[in-house]
């Protein structure tokens, strides 16, 4: 057995190298620049130069003290200036109602299908922190507002905490059973020919038919929404982290009629492993309602179902 | 800062985790952005990081996250293998390139997390717990990712499975 594991082991040593120590001083060097360059043993000049910035819209390129003509002040961007104590001064974290308006004013500043909401929760260390909510792929925004405010805001990137990976506490939905309502068929139809990026949303339309004489009024939030799992499988891996608002939505079908009612199916991963977007791939998307009679949050009830594939894209 | 905390921390860990994430990834340069990508995040929050109960791990986890939501690794791989049949150009030699070239597709193959197991397991030597902090999943977890992924490797190359780690 051991040896077996040695083999292994020996093989895939062979196969990947470690860094010489001339790569690893040249990463060091490199880990040491970057840092300098964003804030750290410059971070004075730079707030000062993002003054002057702000008021002229000027663009600066200034040498630091290694002569690096790589040393770059951007732009001013006056939503998020040098932190004060964030990301490069040491102390304790600043207090949330100081950050919060800081935070509003740049996520107000993003793209709007990015943002999954503000709030303040409480810390690991028992005080209010400033929590900032990300689509699942918005990996550039979470780095930049890391690199802002360090540890004074708490980001999720989808169900992840920004940057260690660790899953947000969240109890992936299940896919809920029960017998088809009689006289009712759905079908799911996916926007964009059911493609969508990982960690991005996707609309759609569940279309219900009734067929039998009487109304069926069944019950939802302002859009029904759908899971994703494997081709063919029962485990929900996939979910929309958008807060949807209402539930007690009815939606009555009349008797002979059809309706849509709208559908939004989200690629964040909500199972604990993995990134934080489903990995691209082939998947199947399940949708369900139950009768308006059971009211909302029912789970075991008779429901109509639909399915779609759904192909995630890189 | 306390410097020297900081490089000693950067030597010791910075060779293993590219090595190791270089399978995960497909890529050394891609492996060393990300662990490097990682150390310059510790650097900046340098006096917090430093009095984590392990900035080791916290690194560790920063970097396996961003290998992780690389996203293109696999195909990268692929590709690469396809276009040189020497995935690493920093070898010193290659005693046998069809073999290597069906590990490094084998390994490719595994489910992402079986193969970060496998990799911070046999490349950078650490313990189940601490592949455990650093893949945020329990101990007993990793140990059955080893052994899926030993079996499937097994499988795949044509060894016997081990059974221990």
């Amino acid at each position: 057995m051991a040896d077996t594991t040695d083999t292994l082991r020996d093989s895939l040593r062979q196969l990947v190298q470690e860094p010489t120590t001339d790569e690893i001083d040249a990463a060091l060097r490199s880990v040491e620049r970057r840092t300098r360059h964003r804030g750290g043993g410059y971070a004075l000049a730079a707030a000062v130069l993002v003054v002057v910035a702000a008021v002229t819209g000027g663009t600066f390129a200034v040498l630091g003290a290694d002569d690096d003509p790589d040393v770059r002040i951007e732009p001013a961007d006056t939503t998020a200036p040098v932190s004060s104590t964030g990301t490069t001064t040491p102390g304790p974290r600043r207090d949330a109602s100081e950050v919060r308006p800081e935070v509003d004013e740049y996520v107000q500043g993003l793209p709007p299908e990015l943002t999954r909401g503000t709030g303040i929760g409480m810390g690991d260390d028992g005080e209010p922190i400033v929590t900032v909510g990300l689509r699942a792929d918005a990996t550039d925004v979470a780095e930049d507002m890391w690199e802002r405010w360090g540890t004074d805001v708490r980001i999720h990137l989808g169900y992840r905490n920004y940057p260690e990976g660790t899953p947000v506490e969240l109890e992936c939905p299940r896919l809920y059973t029960g017998d088809a309502i009689a006289g009712l068929e759905a079908r799911l139809e996916l926007d964009d020919g059911g493609i969508v990026e990982s960690g991005a949303d996707l609309g759609g339309r569940l279309v219900l038919t009734n067929t039998t004489d009487q109304e069926i009024s069944l019950l939802s939030g302002p859009v029904v929404e759908g899971y994703v799992v494997a081709p063919g499988g029962s485990t929900v891996l996939g979910i929309s982290n958008q807060a949807i608002a209402g539930l007690g939505i009815p939606y009555p079908v009349p008797a002979g009629g059809s309706i849509e009612v709208p559908v939004l199916v989200g690629t964040t991963a909500c199972q604990p492993d993995g990134p934080a977007g489903l990995v691209p791939g082939a998947y199947e998307v399940r949708v369900r309602m139950t009768n308006e009679s059971d009211g909302p949050g029912s789970q075991d009830v008779p429901g109509v179902t639909a399915r779609a594939p759904l192909t995630i894209d890189e | 800062m306390d410097v020297d905390e900081f490089e000693r921390l950067f030597r010791r860990e910075y060779p293993r985790l590219v090595r190791s994430l270089t399978l995960v990834c497909g890529e050394r340069e891609v492996a060393a952005d990300v662990v490097q990508d990682a150390f310059v995040q510790a650097h900046r929050h340098w006096r917090r990081v430093a009095g984590y109960d392990d900035p080791a791990t916290w690194v560790r986890r920063v970097a396996v996250n961003r290998a992780l939501n690389h996203r293109r690794g696999v195909r990268r791989l692929g590709s690469f293998v396809a276009r040189s049949g020497r995935p690493d150009r920093h070898r010193v030699e290659a005693p046998d390139i069809a073999a290597e070239v069906d590990l490094w597709r084998a390994v490719a193959d595994l489910p992402p997390q079986q193969r970060h197991a496998v990799a911070l397991h046999y490349l950078a030597d650490l313990p189940l717990a601490e592949i455990a902090a650093a893949l945020g999943i329990q101990t007993g977890t990793v140990k059955a990712h080893l052994h899926h992924a030993r079996a499937a490797l097994a499988d795949r190359l044509g060894t016997p499975t081990g059974g221990s780690q």
